[in-house]
């Protein structure tokens, strides 16, 4: 049998190579196929990979409560009264307020040029949550910076992706900002930035950067957000320095266990609520798995086009197999006829032209692997989505295209196979 | 000398979309082992459909048909494909070679759906292009050879699984009178080794070649 299968597979490989061109046309929509299949495997199962991960890290008891601005300005919660709210949430293994990112122009000392740079109020606490940033050169932001309200800054360097590093980040700044204005993340690239002093555009006192930390690139970060700062300060001197009428509008809390949460997430809607003065009121409240769930709706939606897509590559591919083969049949009744008269079996004509569509489907998925192997990042980019390309995808790949080129060549093989042998020989 | 080919009343009738043509009526038929036959006749008059049963392409509509011996009816299509690789080798008007590939692939064709190695086939596929003359053509594919060789590689490959009967229908009908009176005499070659050969020829000085010849007209053996 096995032999008997070699010989087909021979036959097979011998008239893809006697008609390359033919055999290259009706491989190539198996190989767009295949490229959207692995791209979609790859992505779905990336973001199972990372959102698994992201549960693991602890983050999956956690949320983020966000009150919006008026009524944050009535509730009128600073870092002084924030103190007092998280006491009454004992449950909570990590409680802070999280500040909104601010986007401003600054300067480095010694250096007159503008840079764009944002930067948001954090405590301690704030790393335990973000531990997948690298270690900490200098020092990281401690309770004493929070009490003493001191101006000190710790640098997030950003490594940058192979996008940012094609983008002409002279001329635009990342935040559209003005042609003067470069992107400090580019600039720092190869500057000492520990022990700097960071004037602030309309600030009197410089912040002194006391620690630098890199942060992953996105597409390592298992806890789903991309990094939008360049510098982390202590949350009360960046209240101090830009909050004026501005109250803490977002708290991050996590806890051990769902328990936990539940009455957590209780207490602390209801100490908010006593501050605002209604008992009624609610937060917008948005725990890790929404934040999940969220991230996944839009994925799907895009994944969904692109499978569509791809299984439409996928079938017109079949049909293209299915079209050559039987022309290739009709232009071999001849040669079928012979084949039965000196011994081949009807499963011998079967394989024969099963084989040769199975062998042209997966020249196709070569194809579509190469394609992958070259283009996957950057249509992932392309498309906001995070794929990288599995083993497993690839081998679920080759059997996809393996299986509709057999599948589309059913009809003719089993045609080719059940011709009179007599009638075949006949045929000119 | 045993019969290795023992038909009885053998009927054929084409069915074609709800016309019946009845092309052999009834013909009985033996042929003893080591036999060269001709079958001459005039067109139409069902030399080839006979030719197709005796080599199992067909089966007749009635009648028996004993092959070494073994009873055809009712064997699978399975069996008989396996009966035919291996006791009866075809030779084809139009040689019917396979265009892209050498002559020497041609060859081991029949051998390698018999179930023979690669290297095995391809050995005996030299040693048969030796007997037919044709070793310096090995590498060539049909495309590159003359008509006459071209049939005696036709040749060659209905001697692969060395098989007890050879059915040829008119072998020389696309060659020229040169090339055809050497195919002949490789027939006459073949013969003498034991092979039994049947033949279908137009040409009388050929069929004169035989042991003995079969006339046929409208469907039956007049003689
Ligand atoms: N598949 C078929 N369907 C219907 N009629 C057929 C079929 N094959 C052959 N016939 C008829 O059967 C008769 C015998 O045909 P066959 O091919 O055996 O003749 P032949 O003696 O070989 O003739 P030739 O010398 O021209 O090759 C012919 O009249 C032909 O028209
Ligand atoms: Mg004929």
């Amino acid at each position: 049998m096995l032999t008997r299968m070699l010989i087909a597979a021979g036959i097979g490989l011998r008239e893809i190579l006697n008609n390359k061109m033919r055999s290259f046309l009706s491989a190539f929509a198996i190989s767009i196929g295949v490229f959207t299949f692995l791209f979609v495997f790859s992505a779905i199962n990336n973001a199972k990979e990372r959102i698994s991960k992201a549960t693991e890290l602890g983050g999956e008891y956690s949320f983020n409560l966000r009150i919006d601005w008026e009524r944050a300005r009535k509730i009128a919660l600073n870092t002084a009264s924030f103190a007092e709210i998280a006491r009454k949430v004992p449950e909570a293994q990590i409680i802070f307020p999280v500040s909104s990112n601010i986007n401003t122009d600054i300067m480095l000392a010694g250096d007159n040029t503008l840079y764009e740079a944002s930067f948001t109020g954090i405590t301690p606490d704030w790393r335990k949550v973000n531990w997948v940033y690298g270690k900490v050169e200098g020092r990281f932001i401690n309770w004493d910076d929070i009490t003493a309200r001191r101006k000190v800054a710790v640098f997030i360097y950003e490594p940058l992706s192979n996008k940012e590093k094609n983008y002409d980040h002279r001329r635009r700044g990342r935040y559209g900002g003005n042609e003067e204005t470069k992107e400090l993340k580019w600039e720092a690239y190869n500057k000492a930035m520990l022990g700097r002093k960071v004037r602030i555009r309309g600030l009197k006192e410089d912040f002194t950067i006391v620690g630098v930390v890199r942060a992953p690139l996105f597409a390592d970060d298992e806890r789903l957000q991309k990094n939008m700062n360049d510098f982390l300060l202590p949350y009360t001197a960046l209240e101090d320095t830009f909050y004026g009428d501005r109250y803490i509008e977002e708290i991050f809390a996590a806890f051990k266990n769902d328990k936990d949460l539940q009455t957590g997430r209780h207490k602390l809607v209801n100490a908010l609520r006593m501050r605002e003065g209604k008992m009624k009121a609610d937060y917008d409240i948005k725990t890790f798995h929404d934040r999940a769930e969220n991230m996944f709706r839009s994925m799907r939606e895009t994944l969904l086009m692109v499978s569509v897509l791809g299984l439409i590559a996928m079938i017109s591919g079949g049909i293209g197999i299915m079209n050559v083969v039987l022309a290739t049949i009709y232009a071999r009744t001849k040669e079928i006829g012979t084949r039965r008269a000196i011994g081949a079996t009807r499963l011998d004509i079967f394989m024969q032209f099963s084989f040769e569509s199975i062998v042209l489907s997966l020249l196709g998925a070569c194809a579509g692997w190469v394609i992958a192997l070259f283009a996957m990042s950057y249509i992932a980019d392309l498309l906001s989505i995070d794929a990288r390309l599995g083993a497993i995808a690839v081998l679920c790949a080759f059997a996809a295209a393996a299986g509709t080129g057999f599948c589309f060549s059913l009809y003719p093989s089993l045609k080719a196979a059940n011709m009179n042998p007599v009638d075949a020989l006949k045929f000119e | 000398m045993p019969d290795i080919i023992d038909c009885r009343k053998i009927v054929k009738i084409y069915r074609d979309q709800g016309l019946n043509f009845k092309a052999l009526h009834g013909i009985s038929l033996t042929v003893a082992e080591g036999e060269f036959i001709a079958i001459t006749g005039p067109s139409g008059c069902g030399k080839s459909t006979l030719l197709n049963i005796l080599g199992l392409l067909d089966g007749p509509t009635s009648g028996s048909y004993a092959l070494a011996g073994k009873n055809t009816a009712g064997m699978s299509d399975g069996e008989k494909t396996a009966l035919r690789r291996g006791s009866i080798g075809f030779v084809f008007q139009s040689f019917n070679l396979f265009p892209n590939v050498s002559v020497l692939e041609n060859i081991k064709a029949p051998m390698r759906y018999a179930g023979l190695s690669g290297a095995e086939a391809a050995r005996r596929a030299a040693e048969l292009l030796r007997a037919v003359g044709l070793e310096d053509k090995s590498k060539n594919t049909p495309l590159q050879i003359s008509g006459g060789q071209k049939q005696r590689v036709c040749i060659a490959r209905a001697l692969a699984n060395d098989p007890k009967i050879i059915i040829a229908d008119e072998p020389t009908g696309n060659l020229d009178v040169k090339s055809g009176e050497s195919v002949m005499n490789l027939f006459g070659e073949i013969n003498a080794k034991g092979y039994t050969v049947i033949m279908v020829t137009h040409d009388a000085a050929l069929a004169a070649r035989a042991h003995r010849t079969i006339k046929m007209l409208d469907g039956n053996i007049i003689c």
